[in-house]
């Protein structure tokens, strides 16, 4: 089975879910669950690289590949998709438009593998935009301020998807064809300039669906607003067709090119790489800035994808066959953990609708596996050993100390140990600490729900121990292009310093855990207190009753950090001004050419024909 | 040509009355005028047409015996049939407008623009 | 006698004259006439393009050759640009008769219709400036009629200065034209013009941009068209924004190519311009409004703006380069089913403020997933027929390096993507009102929108086929 026809079945198949949910959603949900997960056994069955044509269109043939390079994206794109699926066969139940939203779902599952299966720039941008347009209406099913959300998203979108079709068609202009094949065969013909102009494009699209600051304007609405399994495929894949884009032009444009013909000269060719590493490093300390800043859990998460994103940016812009790897592994490392942070809070959501940090509290008891997925992705997000996150942000760092700038390795730094504190939050907030009266009955998640959240766990524990199952894709990847690959085995990492060997990083981690929960069960002799006693010292505090989330714990859980940057300029707010002003300015215009008297229509046009005159004549 | 271009009273007098039209366009408040105002440039335009077609010493493009025979020369017959026309539209348009105008009339009992400008956007 | 494509005007204009006859007789019966006649054009027009071939012919009258006389230019791409017209023209017809027919004084309005639809093949055929002329009067004049269909008096007066403004400077250029050519055959006009004094060539072009851009709903004189749309009839709308206006671009199209082909660089950049900030101002100023007909009114200024300029930068070179012209054309193309499905789908559902169309798609569904087919068609997004007109536009554009163009044209795109999107989220995901009462819609409405979708639907999955039976208009050779 070639791409070409998973892709039909996936759009025949969008009908028929649509239809079988319309009778009965939960098994229209389990065949959209069926579906992804046949349409991944047919990928995989089918094993080796191929090429196909769809060609319903006439002269316009749509070209889809399964090679070296989009392996791995493909494959993740699909487990994300069938995890999603498995945790909305429950997750779904309270959404307004269910049969709409599982139609949609395999419609975004179709532009996935049309994306990551692309042979040619023009068949990526199709399934590009039909994602743009179905995700504007998932994410209008959301919450609240949904809609106004979707808005800038579908904005954004847009700036990003014509960007790209400049960038595309000056490709198709400058090689004569727009495969990725006739690219990488007549890059050199490429005169310095264009290449410039094509990178510059390509990239900057990548940037806003990436989410770089300060490119990131639409993340937080976005991710906050719309529906909770929807947010895990926006931050999961979605996102990273950003980073998918960078990532072709990065391995057919500049960074194979030169790789290919100068190993040591790694990224001088285009001065724009410095400007993009800096540009990462600041979106790493914004992102992480504002994420400590933030109550509502997914808007936490959001930022700290704003402060990801600049990680995988920074390690594409470094161009060292190290940190390329490293830059995709932490595409798939993020793309994991989001999508358990985001079932988690999901999960909470689910069970006692809110997402505000201050107003949860203490579910660990209630909902232990939600509590575990959130723990293990938290750990895995902060780079902590032994999990997933950590293998990638070790390749990272190998590269940034190899190739030593102070500034980025600050930055990355100063992202690690942000990352501490606003993971910790939500950890605090909705899952330790005291739990508010009203959830006191909140059950664990419905069983698929679990299972979806389960293999997220699992497959975070089990990538960091065992990081070559990963990495060897990658590898070869990096073989087929030229590049000399990384050296690494099924669970050893070589870089040029060190070696890192995960499966004795896990064994110690492991043991520490051991030792420490023995510790606590023997010696650790817990009070219990009341969720508010710690404030009011016995007193009565009336505000207590009416408003108990002020005097939650979790409230201004970082006031002293947050102090330091309450003048900070938002950029959020600038794009909002400006966008006032336009439109107002949108208004003038209105007034002075369509709100005129007959008389003042005649001046125009009079005016408008003596100008077009008097122009020519003098 | 060339001859044509010396008449430069008919080239320039219906511009001349066109551009009146274009004033009353410009700067008239009523409706009525307005129509006017276009009628008047119907006519500058009419009167051009006319002008552009004129010979010298020419009769009128009527192929007859005794044209033949005493000249040579035709005023040219396309202006002619086309000013026809031009003015059986331009009575047509001026009939619409006219009652358009009793319309406006009735529905705004005003025909000073400003005002029905005004109602119109309450 | 039926390969004759003046039957197209001659047709609907009988038909015209036998409505009064016929009324005498039978209130009622009128009806039947213009839908008899219309199906009869679609029937001819058939006919023509099977006969035709891509080259253009000159279909004289009364046996006088081609620079003498009037003539009708035809060719198989002329045909599929008419048969889609007129297609929309039933569409809106039937609907007219269905649902509008008892509105107001039926007679006159029905009288209105079929004399529009003659004038409007007759605009998009004839090969005679003053001709042209005088169809533009008529569309006009059937315009002003069918503008007043809802008490629409201000609008439609509004409408007759500025159109009347015009089309008496198209005129005088036309007679200027006649004067220093020595004839009003667009094709011959165009060889007699070379030897004209540069200024006075200037004067006249600009005479033309203005006298024509208030059919083509160009920046200066389009200033009617929102309000028109706005207070007219669901008929009326579809009658202006997917006949009318079509017809009108497509002959401001022909007199560019035909008359001023010549390489008159500054008539196409000022056109170029012109057209631009039509498109600009009116992406932005729609992006403003909150009720759809107005959208769709701004749009389509946009639309028109967008389609004359690629035109004229196509034209800039002295010859037409076709990859431009072609996508241009596919885009008017587009944009005749996608306004249609649009204005029809929305005049069905009744409401046009958005805060009466608040989440009306709860209640009728499948209007509304076909709007949003019409919708999803204009903004270009895949797999509908609009995304491949955008698609070649850029791609022509770019190969021919007018990059600054393209970024205006994108720009302007995400505005209206923005806006068109804003109006169905406001129809599908926001809470309906229920003091609002919901129309019903009849099966042959509902027959009528989904033979649209059926065309955009189709032109998305066949973009290329499509796309090369209306390429080549002017360029495919003469006989």
């Amino acid at each position: 089975m070639t791409i070409s026809y998973l892709i039909i079945t996936a759009g025949i198949m969008s009908a028929i879910i649509y239809l079988v949910s319309k009778f009965n959603w939960k098994a229209g949900t389990i065949l959209q669950t069926l579906t992804f997960l046949i349409i991944g056994y047919f990928l995989y069955h089918n094993g080796d690289y191929s090429s196909s044509q769809l060609a319903i269109f006439n002269n316009i043939s749509l070209n889809f590949t399964y090679s070296y390079f989009n392996e791995i994206f493909l494959y993740l794109g699909i487990s994300v998709m069938i995890i999603v699926s498995l945790f909305s066969i429950d997750g779904i139940k309270n959404y307004q438009y269910k049969p709409v939203y599982n139609f949609l779902t395999t419609l975004i599952f179709m532009s996935i593998l049309g994306v990551f299966g692309a042979a040619d720039f023009i068949t990526l941008f199709i399934f590009w935009e039909l994602m743009t347009w179905v995700s504007f209406f998932l994410i209008s099913m959301g919450k609240k301020y949904s809609k106004k959300a979707a808005l800038l998203f579908l904005f954004m979108s847009m700036i990003a998807a014509y960007l790209m079709i400049t960038g595309i068609f000056l490709i198709d202009n400058a090689v004569g064809g727009i495969t990725f094949s006739n690219l990488i065969n007549n890059y050199g013909s490429i005169s310095y300039s264009l290449k410039f102009k094509i990178l510059m494009l390509f990239v900057l699209a990548g940037l806003i669906k990436g989410g770089v600051y300060p490119l990131h304007i639409w993340m937080r609405t976005s991710y906050s607003e719309s529906p909770d399994s929807f947010t895990s495929i926006l931050s999961g894949i979605l996102m990273k067709f950003g980073f998918y884009l960078i990532y072709l032009i990065g391995l057919f444009f500049p960074v194979a090119f030169i790789l290919k013909n100068n190993p040591s000269k790694l990224i001088s060719e285009l001065p724009s790489s410095t400007f993009f590493a800096y540009l990462a490093g600041i979106s790493i300390i914004i992102g992480t800035i504002a994420a400590i800043l933030q109550n509502d859990a997914k808007k936490l998460i959001a930022f700290s994808s704003v402060s990801h994103a600049g990680y995988i940016l920074l390690a594409f812009t470094y161009g060292t066959s190290m940190a390329f790897a490293g830059g995709v592994t932490h595409i798939l490392v993020h793309a994991l953990t989001a999508l358990g942070m985001f079932l988690s809070i999901g999960a909470v959501y689910f069970r006692t609708g809110t997402t505000k940090i201050d107003e949860l509290g203490g579910l660990i008891k209630n909902m232990p596996l939600t509590f575990t997925t959130y723990l293990v992705s938290i750990i895995s997000l902060a780079g902590i050993p032994p999990l997933f996150g950590f293998v990638s942000k070790w390749m990272i760092y190998q590269s940034l100390i190899i190739n030593g700038s102070y500034f980025l390795a600050f930055a990355a730094f100063f992202g690690s140990i942000g990352s501490f504190m606003y993971v910790f939050r939500p950890l605090a907030g909705v899952f330790l600490g005291q739990r508010p009266k009203k959830f006191e009955n909140v059950k664990e998640v419905p069983f698929f729900m679990k299972a979806g959240m389960l293999i997220v766990t699992i497959l975070t524990v089990l990538f960091g121990v065992l990081p070559g199952l990963v990495l060897k894709p990658i590898i070869s990847m990096q073989q087929s292009i030229g590049i000399e690959p990384i050296k690494a085995s099924l669970y050893r990492l070589f870089s040029g310093l060190t070696t890192l060997d995960m499966l004795v990083v896990f064994t110690v981690f492991g043991a520490g855990f051991i030792l420490a929960l023995i510790i606590f069960l023997l010696f650790a002799k817990p009070t219990r207190v009341k969720q508010h006693e710690q404030y009011t010292a016995g007193e009565i505090v009336p505000e207590l009753q009416t408003q108990p989330s002020i005097y939650h714990y979790a409230k201004n859980y970082y006031k002293p950090f947050s102090r330091i940057f309450d003048k900070f300029p938002s950029m959020e707010k600038l794009y909002k001004k400006g966008a006032e002003y336009l439109s107002s300015s949108f208004g003038v215009i209105e007034e002075f050419f369509y709100e005129e008297s007959i008389n003042g229509y005649i001046w125009l046009i009079s005016i408008t024909f003596l100008v077009i005159i008097a122009i020519r004549w003098f | 040509m060339g001859e044509i271009i010396n008449y430069w009273t008919f080239i320039y007098g219906p511009l001349a009355i066109f551009l009146v039209g274009v004033y009353g366009l410009l700067t008239q408040k009523n409706l009525f005028k307005l129509v006017i105002s276009i009628n008047i440039m119907d006519l500058g335009v009419n009167l051009y047409i006319i002008a552009l077609g004129y010979m010298d010493n020419a009769s009128a493009p009527i192929y007859t015996a005794k044209l033949a025979v005493t000249s040579s020369r035709f005023v040219d017959p396309v202006p002619q049939a086309l000013v026809l026309t031009s003015i059986v539209i331009s009575v047509a348009v001026t009939a619409f407008v006219l009652a358009l105008v009793i319309k406006n009339y009735e529905k705004y009992n005003t025909l000073d623009l400003i005002k029905i400008k005004g109602i119109e956007n309450d | 006698m039926i390969n004759e494509p003046v039957l197209l005007i001659v047709i609907p204009l009988f038909a015209g004259f036998l409505i009064p006859i016929i009324y005498l007789i039978s209130k009622k019966a009128i009806k039947y006439i213009p839908i008899i006649a219309v199906f009869y054009n679609l029937f001819v027009l058939i006919r023509l393009i099977q006969i035709n071939s891509t080259s253009l012919s000159y279909f004289t009258t009364g046996g006088y050759k081609v620079p003498f006389g009037i003539n009708l230019i035809f060719n198989s791409q002329i045909g599929i640009i008419l048969f889609a017209i007129n297609l929309l023209a039933l569409i809106a017809l039937i609907f007219f008769l269905k649902k509008e027919f008892h509105l107001v004084n039926s007679f006159a309005y029905t009288l209105g219709f079929i004399i529009a639809i003659s004038a409007v093949n007759g605009m998009v055929l004839t090969g005679d400036l003053f001709n042209l002329f005088v169809f533009m009067e008529l569309a006009a004049i059937a315009g002003y009629i069918i503008a007043t269909h809802k008490r629409g008096y201000y609008p439609s007066f509004l409408y007759v200065i500025i159109s009347t403004f015009g089309s008496l400077l198209f005129l005088l250029g036309t007679i200027t034209i006649y004067n220093v050519s020595g004839t009003l055959n667009m094709a011959s006009v165009s060889e007699n013009l070379v030897d004209v004094s540069p200024h006075f060539i200037v004067v006249l072009s600009v005479m033309f941009i203005v006298a024509l851009s208030s059919e083509s709903e160009l920046l200066p004189l389009n200033a009617w068209v929102p309000k028109v749309y706005e207070k007219t009839s669901i008929t009326g709308s579809i009658f202006f924004g997917s006949v009318l206006s079509t017809a009108a671009l497509f002959a401001v199209i022909k007199v560019l190519v035909l008359v001023f082909k010549g390489g008159y660089e500054y008539l196409f950049n000022s056109l170029t311009i012109i057209g631009l900030a039509t498109l600009l101002i009116g992406e932005f100023v729609a992006f403003k409004q909150r009720n759809v007909r107005k959208i769709v009114a701004y749009s389509s200024i946009a639309q028109a703006g967008l389609i004359i300029s690629a035109v004229s930068v196509s034209l800039k070179n002295g010859t037409i380069t076709d990859s431009i012209f072609n996508a241009a054309m596919f885009q008017l193309l587009n944009n005749i089913f996608a306004k249609g499905l649009i204005l029809l789908g929305v005049g069905l559902l009744g409401y046009y403020s958005f805060e009466k169309l608040k989440g009306i798609a709860g209640k009728k569904k499948f209007a509304s997933i076909l709007i949003t087919i019409g919708v999803l068609s204009i903004i270009g997004m895949p797999p509908f027929a609009g995304f491949w007109s955008k698609f070649f536009l850029i791609k022509s554009l770019i190969a021919n390096k007018m990059i600054i163009f393209v970024a205006i044209f994108l720009a302007s795109a995400i505005f209206e993507v923005y806006y068109y999107l804003r109006f169905i989220q406001n129809m599908y995901y926001e809470e309906f009102d229920s003091k609002i009462k919901i129309n019903q819609i009849s099966a042959v409405s509902y027959f009528l929108m989904i033979s649209l979708s059926f065309m955009i639907i189709y032109i998305g999955f066949n973009p290329s086929s499509v796309m090369k039976t209306i390429s080549d208009i002017f360029t495919g050779g003469i006989i």
